[in-house]
């Protein structure tokens, strides 16, 4: 059979899977290294989820509070993950995320400025001064505007150059990667096909780097859009990478919930940020009982100090509408369960009586005329119906902190953004996503290139390889007996929605991994009807198997993680232990099983720990932790790091 | 809700094309305008015909993919809005709805209603970006850009390159998208140092793709989802003409 099947060819330096913010800047930076890069997009060119980020790019420049430097960002998002991020991520994340920015400005990138023509940054959940650089309410769609621009002109200076606007990046849109082919325990290339013929195509590199994304498909109500079935964290099982924190996934507190057709789209959280405000059904601005105890010296016990604060944050606290994603979205959660929801089943979120309709319109269009269009809600005269909705994946491929590079037993294979772990602990905060795909797209693309370039010979794709990624790949087609793709995602999407989801149980983990079982043997037998020209069936029947194992290392994860914590709330271990702070849950594929390991998390440097109160670090470090701090940093009882 | 449709079907480039009629009942009004073409594909397909072509992805009026005369309007009745976010409710019961695809010479149409608009990728790859380098990340940072001209490059800063701009021209020009594109850049310090030799290279591109000449008619702005203005075309004349001033040739030849 495999031999008339027609496969196009192509070498490569760099392959990047994905054309979000993090697969582009790791391709400029690539091809910037002199590498014949290739950028593989599952859709249209430009329409990854980084362009639906709104709220802004989280960067420590200290434009708007002088205050505000590496030190104190790198310390939110330890907090804001619960103190489970990998500290190096963090750490490089904060260092280097404003450079990434003021970067973006000389390839031509536009930010709203400050009265003094500097960047203006807004504030955000969890972030302690005004940090996010922003574009109205349309940050992630300059980036990737600029980013796209950025390869175009490079594409510019290619066609002088080499005569050819493709010599050395190109992108090839509606192209799907099924497999990742080794030579022994390195990469050697991908494999895929055009959504659009249906027809197969294998890059030959010795380097790829995953940037696909998430995995938000898997669950019922989601902000993500089809292409987010988790391919890259598959891929990289596959290929013998490992995940780590899958247990770990955001809520957003505020997605619309209605109309039903709209359900799961995003309401940025600059609408808190804007003065906007959470109310039940009793119109009670319910969050003031749901600030945790290790939030409480930050945040506002009034509604006065809370309304204040907009104005003179530096002498009041913030609002409790400002927490963590995570918190907001279980007390969202908890006011719904206890019937004080809205008529959808959500929340009301009232920006309408709170600021004049100029200044809405003016400071959030985006939202105003989403909800306008879609809602037919006016937002400067009326409060949104507003419930959690599945964002983000904090667990990902577990990756080397410095260079991007995959752990397990595969070399060649890199991973940046959401598709990799550990940099936002158990929990992000809004507005590191967009820093975060600069940042690591940049080191996972530099990195790939030096591999690349490091390698004594290049591996080889192996003919066999090929052949059975063709067979799996033409299986659903030829296979007439079993059920149909979208039959088994909606089974698989209400699993992981009602025994997965923001709250879990033991009893319920333990079902759905007996029912993903289930699921994995009929998503063996799935058959697509019809042909390979433009088949979406066909295309959900692959992704499905992807799907699958992402949700048992999802399942798998969380109940083991006997803890709540962040993006993962256990109602029978509602608290939070130090003791699994530290620990990573690590999951790697043993033939077709997921195994789950426990691991240590790397241990903080001493002038990194030294940054926090030593009030702070009770609350998440064994006693044990404690004296180790004490002995490292002996006055840092006293000692105000603020 | 009941409706009937006026679809614009064509087989492939080199088809005639035509009108056709397809009624379609139980329309809801809260359906998007793509949703309820997606509603009688859906009956298409089930009866065995060739559903309807149509160019569409993020259905959140942020990718400008979607591009649909309606009514002989460029994304529909409604101002500022892409057809994905224009709802069956803008429309009465009983109504009968034209759908064509943009009619411009740069926009051949590829089936039905979709189009190749590759001619804006050409006029982009003319100079839509910064190659000049223009410092460090650290430089870029201790630049300051006036708010002023910065809240002036946002709104060209919106434009999504659907091209409704095009199709609602009586010329099919594309200089409101030029324009954008163009002092987007040129109002930024970093556009500053290949500004004039980007309008021209743009503005050559934009003629060479087959995109009529701007008369100032004024019916971009109107039709334009993003209401960008049409002063950003007299912005871009007024640095074309600077920019052939110094090179010394007569503007416009």
């Amino acid at each position: 059979m495999t031999t008339t099947t027609r496969i196009e060819r192509h070498h490569y330096d760099v392959v990047v899977i994905g054309a979000g913010g993090a697969g582009l800047r790791a391709a400029i930076e690539a091809r910037l290294a002199g590498k014949k890069t290739a950028i593989i997009s599952k859709s249209l060119f430009g329409k990854a989820h980084t362009v639906m980020a709104e709220g802004g790019a989280a960067a420590a420049m200290g434009n708007v509070n002088s205050r505000d430097n590496w030190q104190v960002h790198f310390r939110d998002t330890m907090r804001g993950g619960k103190f489970l991020n990998n500290f190096r991520m963090a750490e490089l994340h904060a260092k280097e995320s404003p450079q990434r920015i003021w970067e973006l400005e000389t390839y031509g990138a536009l930010f709203d400025r400050t009265k003094d023509g500097k960047i203006s940054q807004r504030n955000f959940g969890g972030h302690e001064y005004p940090r996010l650089a922003h574009v109205g309410d349309r940050t992630g769609l300059e980036l990737i505007r600029t980013l796209q621009q950025k390869i175009v002109s490079l594409q510019q200076e290619d066609k002088r150059e080499f005569g050819s606007y493709d010599a050395r990046i190109k992108v090839f849109s509606e192209t799907t990667i099924t497999e990742l082919l080794l030579d022994g325990d390195r990469v050697a290339g991908a494999f895929g096909y055009y959504r659009e013929s249906g027809e197969f195509v294998l890059f030959e590199a010795p380097a790829v780097v995953l940037a696909t994304g998430g995995v938000g498909r898997s669950y019922k109500v989601t902000s993500n859009s089809w292409e987010y079935t988790g391919d890259g964290h598959a891929l990289a099982l596959r290929a013998g990478a490992t995940l780590i924190n899958m247990e770990f996934l955001q809520f957003h507190p505020t997605g619309m919930v209605w109309p039903p057709s709209v359900k799961g789209i995003l309401v940025t959280e600059s609408v808190r940020g804007d003065g906007g405000v959470l109310k039940n059904s009793e119109g009670k601005r319910f969050m003031f009982d749901y600030v945790p105890d290790v939030f409480r010296k930050q945040y506002a016990e009034t509604e006065e100090e809370a309304d204040r604060w907009y104005t003179d944050p530096d002498n009041n606290r913030r609002p409790p509408e400002l927490l963590p994603r995570d918190e907001v979205a279980r007390a969202i959660n908890s006011e719904v369960k206890a019937g004080r929801g809205s008529p959808a089943g959500g929340v009301f979120l009232d920006i309408a009586s709170r600021r004049s309709a100029d200044e809405i319109r003016r400071r959030l269009p985006s939202m105003y005329h989403q909800f306008k269009e879609l809602a037919d809600v006016d937002i400067t005269a009326e409060p949104m119906e507003v419930g959690p909705t599945c964002h983000y994946v904090m667990g990902g491929v577990e990756v080397d902190p410095d260079s991007g590079a995959a752990f397990g037993h595969v070399r060649g294979l890199f991973a940046a953004g959401e598709v990799s772990g550990g940099m936002h602990g158990s929990n992000r905060l809004g507005g590191n996503s967009l820093s975060d795909l600069l940042v690591f797209g940049k080191r996972a693309g530099g990195h790939a290139a030096s591999y690349a370039d490091g390698l004594p010979a290049r591996p080889k794709v192996a003919v066999d390889a090929v052949e059975a990624a063709v067979e799996t790949a033409l299986a659903p087609l030829q296979r007439d007996t079993g059920e149909s793709p979208y039959t088994l995602q909606q089974d698989l999407q209400a699993v992981m929605g009602d025994l997965v989801g923001i709250i879990r149980r033991e009893g319920e983990l333990t079902d759905a991994l007996g029912r993903l079982a289930e699921l994995r043997e009929r998503v063996a037998k799935v058959s697509a009807a019809g042909g390979r020209r433009y088949n979406p069936g066909w295309h959900l029947a692959l992704d499905l198997r992807n799907m699958l194992v992402v949700s048992e290392c999802t399942a798998k994860a969380a109940l083991e993680r006997q803890e709540s914590r962040g993006g993962h709330t256990r109602e029978d271990y509602p608290a939070m232990e130090p003791k699994w702070r530290q620990v990573n849950l690590v999951c790697a594929l043993d033939g077709d099983t997921v195994r789950l390991t426990r691991k240590p998390l790397p241990k903080m440097r001493p002038e990194l720990i030294g940054l926090f109160d030593r009030a702070e670090l009770a609350k998440y470090l064994t006693d044990e932790e404690l004296a180790d701090f004490d002995a490292l940093v002996p006055d840092a009882g006293e000692a105000d790091n603020r | 809700m009941n409706l009937t449709l006026r679809i614009w079907r064509q087989k492939g480039p080199e088809d005639k094309g035509r009108m056709v009629t397809y009624p379609v009942d139980d329309v809801s009004p809260d359906m998007s305008f793509l949703e309820m073409l997606d509603v009688l594909n859906e009956r298409l397909i089930l009866a065995g015909e060739d559903p309807v072509a149509f160019d569409h992805d993020c259905r959140e009026g942020i990718c400008g993919m979607c591009g649909l005369m309606i009514n002989g309007d460029a994304h529909g009745p409604q101002r500022g809005t892409t057809a994905c976010q224009l709802h069956m409710r803008q429309f009465t019961d009983g109504e009968t709805i034209d759908i064509e695809p943009w009619r411009a010479s740069a926009f051949p149409v590829i089936k039905d209603l979709v189009v190749n608009r590759g001619a804006f990728d050409k006029i982009i790859a003319a100079g839509g970006y910064i190659t000049a380098p223009t410092g460090s990340a650290p430089e870029a940072h201790s630049t300051p850009v006036a708010k002023a001209n910065a809240d002036a490059a946002f709104e060209s800063a919106a434009c999504i390159g659907c091209g409704a701009c095009v199709a609602a021209c009586p010329n099919g020009s594309g200089m409101l998208f030029t324009a954008a594109k163009l002092t987007q850049l040129s109002l930024l310090p970093q556009g500053q140092p290949e500004r004039y030799t980007r309008v021209i290279g743009m503005v050559d591109a934009h003629d060479e793709a087959g995109f009529g000449g701007c008369t100032n008619a004024g019916e971009c702005t109107p039709a334009c989802p993003k209401g960008i203005p049409l002063n950003t075309i007299g912005r871009l004349n007024r640095d074309y003409l600077r920019a052939t001033a110094t090179r010394g040739d007569t503007p416009g030849s």
